[in-house]
């Protein structure tokens, strides 16, 4: 706190011109700061004045005094939830001041799952990483509880816990006028979720000043809280001066249930499939693609070069709701997955299948296919179980190389099954003498993914020399670092003896 | 080689970093040999395993070096064409030695060009020489003394030219004066002129006060250097200390011992604090006493990037010797061995924002260029005002921050612990305000 202080005061002011322009004042012999300058020699004006300036600092150090009048400070709401054990808490920070985002999720998760709060030193580290960490800003929220709210009350930096606490991601209007295209976008979910149709009406407001590639992303962001009302503008949509508009338009009024749209497909669709006799499917592809079909998001011609009959009917097959299927042939996903097509056609319907899975978020149709080499991204429809023992089999009989992705998409910590169906294939391929940096990706993930219980197993797999030997000892000591994680936040034991 | 280490390490007794870096002629010489203190700038190393024997490293590419050091002169040569022992080659393996037990195995196998010339070493008085060590120390009190006096100069043409269009000089300035200072043997002025350096700089409103009041603080130091032969010589050991004599624990431990003056007791370890400066990294470990109720302050160095080998456990208790040094207003000290294990601490008493600043001034008033002095402060928050960080008590008394001190991080860390209710937090309070180091919440120690 800056208090006026004339003796001083002057002495900066010589100080600045000069004492070759300027003398510091004479002051009167009185009191002991007076008396002692009055000692002080004046051969020397500069010397003077350093002399005058060392005494005068002590004094003013020596008398300053503590100011008063802080007002009190509201105090933060009381937070029943225990806290985590100590070396937990020294954990979080050093996760969160070295490299140890990538462990961050998992503790967070760990510790929510214990029904625990986070520790209040590490809340402004933790406050401040959800701020660019959008996807943990729910879980750190949510740990940080009513302290957290209390102190990012103090900080603009930390606006955004205060407006999750609110429910108010800022003005979501005001954001969708002036934001940028990605806070556009996230305030339109906010709008969409609020009032479907309000939201509709204010994308058709700027719809024609947007470029084509935010309208096709608008569109896809029509699939929340879709209603009927929405396909009047999907349909003008088809007819978007744009390719990717008009393909986004498709697949959203094909998610339209009782749409013009889905009656369109649906007609062609049974057109294509029907049932021949008891175990096989009759296939009759598209004969041409007509205008109608253009429209509804179909192309002439395959870009990859596929056969135009071919394309045609996947396209076709890919856009039919599934629910058709289960009328045409009166039969289960299962069953109708299990009857025999065409060579010719096989490989058409089942992709097509597939994708329409996918897109319809249908888990029946997604079991049914997913035991029979359909494309690996069916896996996301499944629940997290389900799709682990998926991915699981997919490793057991076609290794790593491509399981990668799928890994990535499985969520942490894997079940045994997986995990032991993991190291298995990183046994193999051990075995097979490939080089283990090939497998480094795979191996990152099986860092954060691995049950740390298998750690044993890893062990084991890190007898000898060699590359392999120490890829494994790395993932040992990776799986080891998290098991110690873990336990210091259930039970406070620390990692090791030290 | 961990094996055999094991089997015989008890026979040598490995230094401290700072016996080793008391050795340094100047803060020049402990960066060079603070950055061969590394595994990586040596091929090959070893230690006797007898108490007293050689130690020795080769390394270098091109240029290559062969060093052997016999602790016990402590003498040595090198292969280097350096002005004489020590060089940085002969620090760097003993700071080497001293912290990375690994690294110089005890016991390795003597190579051929260690030994030849260990008669000849033995023969040669080396620095254990009295007559020598006076004559050094006379030829660096000379040195100081003249580096002061350009300083002396220096700081008065400044005044004399006035501090305006300070501002607008660049650091090549103050580093030529700091250099100047290092050159004199005098770093601990070379630090202070470049932390003045930064406050022009800066640019910040009321900087010519700041300034003024750095140029004080130095003027302060020559002053009375000028005149140490009248000063008490417990005010001038502190001074010593500022401008960049350096003294061996060993040496004040030794002392304490054989005078009785060392204060036996269990010591609460009050917070740590790193800091790096001269390629050095600087530990500041505070304590109280529990029976004597004594601060204390120990500091250990590590060198470059590597951490002192000196830790104690911020909110425990440990037990232990600790000597004083020979200051006006006791607070350094040299610690012994420790007894037994670390113990669980309670929360240390403490007192309010005004009883600090009152410690303070009793503090300044024995030793006139205390900077700051420890407090651990009772029932405090932390709060932002557009003004700046206050400490303040239940009773609104408050302290301001020290913010070239303290970190942002450090402040929000306090404030998100109080929640609004107060909490204990150690810290110095000085002349530029307070520096919260150690905060207890929920009968926890954390550092901040």
């Amino acid at each position: 706190m800056r208090v006026a202080d004339p003796v001083w005061d002057d002495l900066v002011s010589a100080a600045l011109v000069g004492t070759g322009r300027r003398r510091a004042a004479e002051w009167p012999a009185e009191g002991a700061l007076g008396e002692l300058a009055a000692r002080v020699d004046r051969t020397d004006e500069a010397v003077r004045l350093l002399d005058l300036a060392a005494i005068v600092m002590v004094h003013r150090r020596a008398g300053r005094r503590a100011p008063a009048g802080a007002p009190p400070e509201p105090c933060a709401e009381v937070d029943p939830r225990p806290s985590v054990p100590e070396s937990a808490r020294v954990r979080l920070r050093i996760l969160l001041e070295g490299d140890g985002m990538d462990f961050l999720p998992e503790w967070l998760a760990v510790a929510r799952t214990a029904g625990l709060r986070a520790p209040e030193s590490e809340l402004p580290g933790l406050l401040t990483a959800a701020r660019s960490r959008t996807d943990l800003r729910a879980i750190v929220a949510e740990l940080a509880g009513p302290r957290g709210r209390w102190l990012a009350g103090l900080n603009p930096e930390w606006a955004w816990l205060t407006r999750i606490a609110a429910g108010d991601p800022d003005d979501p209007i005001d954001l969708w006028r002036h934001g940028r295209f990605g806070e556009r976008l996230a305030a339109f979910a906010v709008l969409r979720a609020a009032d479907p149709d309000a939201a509709r009406e204010l994308l058709a407001r700027t719809w024609r000043a947007e470029p084509a590639e935010d309208r096709a992303v608008f569109v896809e962001a029509l699939g929340t809280g879709a209603t009927a009302g929405d396909e009047a503008f999907l349909e003008a949509a088809l007819d978007d001066r744009a390719k990717v508009v008009r393909v986004a338009a498709a697949r959203r009024l094909g998610a339209l249930p009782g749409s013009a749209f889905v009656a369109r497909m649906s007609a062609r669709g049974r057109a294509c499939l029907r049932p021949d006799g008891a175990g096989r499917v009759l296939v009759v592809p598209p004969g041409e693609c007509d205008e109608a079909m253009l429209r509804d998001g179909i192309d002439r011609s395959s870009p990859t070069g596929r056969e135009d009959h071919s394309w045609w009917l996947g396209e076709v097959v890919a856009a039919t709701p599934l629910s058709v299927w289960r009328e045409v042939f009166g039969a289960s996903p299962e069953e109708i997955a299990a009857r025999a097509l065409p060579r010719r056609f096989a490989e058409d319907v089942r992709e097509g299948w597939a994708r329409a899975a996918v897109l319809q978020r249908d888990v029946d149709w997604a079991r049914a296919l997913a035991g029979r080499g359909a494309p690996t991204r069916l896996l996301t429809v499944l629940p997290p179980a389900e799709c682990a023992d998926h991915v699981a089999r997919h490793i057991a009989e076609h290794g790593l190389s491509e399981a990668l992705q799928l890994l990535t998409n499985c969520p942490t910590p894997w079940p045994v099954s997986l995990g032991d169906a993991v190291l298995d294939a990183f046994a193999t391929a051990a075995g097979s003498g490939a080089y283990p940096w090939s497998f480094s990706g795979a191996r990152d993930v099986a860092g954060r993914g691995l049950d740390p219980s298998l750690v044993t197993r890893v062990d084991g797999l890190a007898e000898g020399d060699g590359e392999w030997p120490k890829a494994f000892r790395a993932l040992a000591e990776t799986l080891r670092y998290r098991a110690g994680m873990r336990r210091e936040i259930l039970d406070g034991e620390p990692r090791s003896a030290r | 080689m961990s094996v055999r280490a094991r089997t015989v390490a008890v026979m040598q007794q490995r230094w401290t970093a700072e016996r080793v870096l008391a050795l340094a002629p100047d803060a020049a010489a402990r960066t060079a040999g603070s950055a061969l203190a590394r595994p990586e700038s040596w091929s090959a190393t070893g230690a006797s395993a007898i108490a007293g024997g050689p130690i020795w490293g080769s390394g270098g590419g091109a240029t290559a070096y062969r060093t052997v050091v016999d602790p016990a002169g402590p003498t040595g040569r090198c292969s280097c064409p350096g002005p004489g022992f020590p060089c940085a080659h002969a620090l760097g393996l003993l700071l080497l030695w001293a912290n990375d037990p690994a690294a110089v195995p005890v016991g390795a196998t003597v190579p051929d060009w260690v030994d030849a010339p260990a008669a000849g070493r033995r023969a040669r008085a080396g620095l254990a020489d009295p007559a020598a060590a006076r004559r050094r120390a006379e030829r660096r009190a000379a040195e100081v003394a003249e580096g002061t006096e350009r300083l002396r100069r220096w700081l008065a043409d400044r005044v004399h030219q006035g501090l305006v269009g300070t501002e607008r000089e660049g650091y090549a300035m103050w580093d030529g004066i700091a250099e100047r200072m290092v050159d004199a043997k005098a770093p601990g002025l070379a630090a202070r002129l470049r932390a003045a350096g930064a406050i022009p700089a800066s640019g910040a409103e009321g900087w010519p006060g700041r300034l003024l009041e750095d140029y004080a603080e130095l003027w302060l130091l020559l002053r009375a250097h000028e005149h140490a032969d009248d000063l008490d010589p417990s005010l001038v050991a502190g001074l010593r200390a500022r401008i960049g004599w350096t003294v061996d624990a060993e040496d004040v431990l030794r002392a304490a011992r054989a005078e009785g003056t060392a204060v036996h007791d269990r010591w609460l370890v009050l917070g740590s604090r790193d800091s790096v400066d001269g390629g050095l990294t600087e530990r500041r470990i505070w304590l109280r006493g529990i029976g004597s109720g004594r601060p204390a302050l120990v500091l250990a160095f590590g060198p470059q990037g590597r951490a002192p080998r000196l830790a104690l456990p911020v909110g425990r208790t440990i037990e232990a010797d600790a000597a004083f040094h020979d200051d006006a207003v006791p607070l350094r000290v040299a610690l012994g061995e420790r007894t037994g294990e670390p113990a669980a601490g309670a929360e240390p008493a403490g007192v309010g924002p005004e009883e600090a600043t009152l410690a303070y001034a009793e503090a300044l008033r024995r030793e006139p260029w205390l900077e700051a002095w420890p407090v651990v402060l009772a029932d405090v928050v932390a709060v932002p005002e557009p003004m700046g960080w206050r400490i303040a008590g239940a009773d609104g008394f408050w302290l301001p921050v020290d913010r070239a001190r303290t970190g942002e991080q450090a402040l929000w860390r306090l404030s998100a612990m109080s929640g609004g209710t107060g909490l204990t937090v150690f810290g110095e309070y000085g002349a530029r305000g307070f520096v919260p180091v150690t905060a207890w919440h929920e009968g926890r120690a954390v550092p901040l």
